[in-house]
């Protein structure tokens, strides 16, 4: 069994950890215990699986990967009952925070109502801007399968933050 | 209020939000949470060693303390590190450790009679799983056996039905058994086109968790279902994961 390069493998993980928390924190909608545990989950496989990272293409990349396969999995193994959605933050009334807030309460609610592998999808292809071939093996899944995921969470993201998107995000 | 820009589309504007939420969170302690993860990483390896050395399975388990350990690569959900507080093995020299080898046998044994092929123990979140032939299609069925906190929400969640808004299923049953453990039968579509999964999940009083899972797929990606259901009924998925057979696991045998 390979000896971990600790120096490598600690300045990776500065450079990464931050990035990959923040998928985490969107992964679960806003659930930053679990995106903790997430994270800290995903820097133990990357340590076992250093070499591969070391080989890989776009290292960052990979380590997104397994982030998420990582939360699928856990999501797999709970198969149902979020964190997140059990204590789903409360939507603002109209000028009572600001736009800032609002933005983040009215998306992780959004978030939050998807199923975790359709939020996947919407994380994989618009946050870290990836394919839907890239966002398909990163799922493991089909590019058929990643499309309609696709399709449906955009849908329903549509219908429930219709146009406070545009009166909240930053021109 | 910012005005609206025609030519903006919903896709550029959903990016543009989760950048500017996701550009929110920052980790509390990033050095606490980098030299966690890096501890987590050398008990995975720790755990890969002892699994290398126990025998010819890439995951072993060791019944101290009725501790499943998992090496890396075949983690999941149940070994995330905030709930996974086993500690590196001290196994006893005279004992000769109880391997995943011996617990797909031992799968294998209590499945109706069949045909059985790509049998493996890596994948995320499984202890082990084979495609598995009773004449009328193939069909996956895949075993995980974990000790959990009594209480913990990975107990917890076995004791309640998912939330159907969110997992969609088809049907869900919760049963306490005469010796106190819950039985959860869950039976839902899975992603291929035709493809069900019906799952047994046995939780004991003492956090023993026995979960076997069907479906009616040789592959739960690629293949197209290849019957209409799975091949065991949900009374012979009960039988199978409240067999006592399980409880050396748990014990060390």
């Amino acid at each position: 069994m390979r000896q971990v390069p600790e120096d490598q493998y600690a300045e990776f993980v500065a450079a990464r950890a931050a990035q990959l928390y923040r998928s985490a924190c969107l992964l679960t909608a806003g659930d930053t215990h679990l995106a903790e545990d997430l994270v800290q989950e995903t820097l133990g496989r990357i340590y076992t699986r250093w070499h591969r990272v070391t080989r890989a293409d776009n290292p960052a990349g990979y380590a997104q990967t397994v982030l998420t396969r990582t939360f699928l999995a856990h999501q797999r193994r709970r198969s149902s009952t979020e964190r997140a959605t059990d204590a789903l933050p409360e939507r603002p009334d109209a000028g009572s925070a600001s736009d800032d807030v609002s933005l983040r309460l009215t998306l992780l609610g959004a978030l939050a109502q998807l199923p975790a592998k359709d939020r996947a999808v919407v994380v994989l292809r618009y946050w870290e801007d990836r394919s839907i071939e890239e966002t398909a093996v990163a799922m493991h899944a089909s590019s058929a399968a990643v499309r309609t995921r696709c399709t449906r969470a955009l849908g329903r993201l549509r219908e429930l933050l219709g146009e406070d998107l545009a009166e909240y995000v930053r021109p | 209020m910012s005005m609206p820009v025609e030519h903006d589309s919903f896709e550029d504007r959903l990016g543009a939000a989760l950048r500017q939420v996701g550009g929110t969170f920052d980790p509390d302690d990033q050095t606490r949470l980098a030299a966690a993860g890096r501890a987590h990483g050398r008990r995975l390896q720790l755990r890969r060693r002892v699994a290398v050395l126990g025998g010819a399975a890439s995951i072993a388990l060791v019944g101290l303390g009725g501790a499943l350990l998992l090496p890396g690569g075949g983690s999941g959900g149940q070994n995330l590190p905030a709930v996974a507080r086993t500690e590196a093995p001290t196994a006893s020299p005279t004992r000769k450790p109880l391997t995943v080898v011996d617990a797909m046998e031992t799968l294998k044994n209590l499945l109706p009679e069949g045909k059985f092929s790509n049998e493996s123990v890596t994948g995320v979140g499984l202890l082990g799983s084979l495609v598995y032939d009773d004449g009328k299609g193939l069909s996956t069925v895949r075993l995980s056996l974990v000790q959990v906190e009594p209480g913990s929400s990975l107990a917890r969640e076995t004791t309640r039905c998912p939330d159907k808004t969110k997992n969609p299923y088809d049907s869900c049953e919760v049963t306490r058994l005469p010796d106190s453990s819950v039985l959860r039968i869950v039976q839902e579509p899975g992603d291929g086109a035709g493809e069900k999964i019906w799952t047994a999940d046995l939780l004991t009083p003492d956090g023993r968790r026995v979960e076997v899972s069907e479906t009616n797929t040789p592959d739960s990606w690629k293949a197209p279902a290849t019957r209409d259901e799975p091949p065991l009924s949900t009374d012979q998925l009960q039988d199978l994961v409240t067999d006592p057979a399980w409880d050396r696991y748990f014990t060390g045998g």
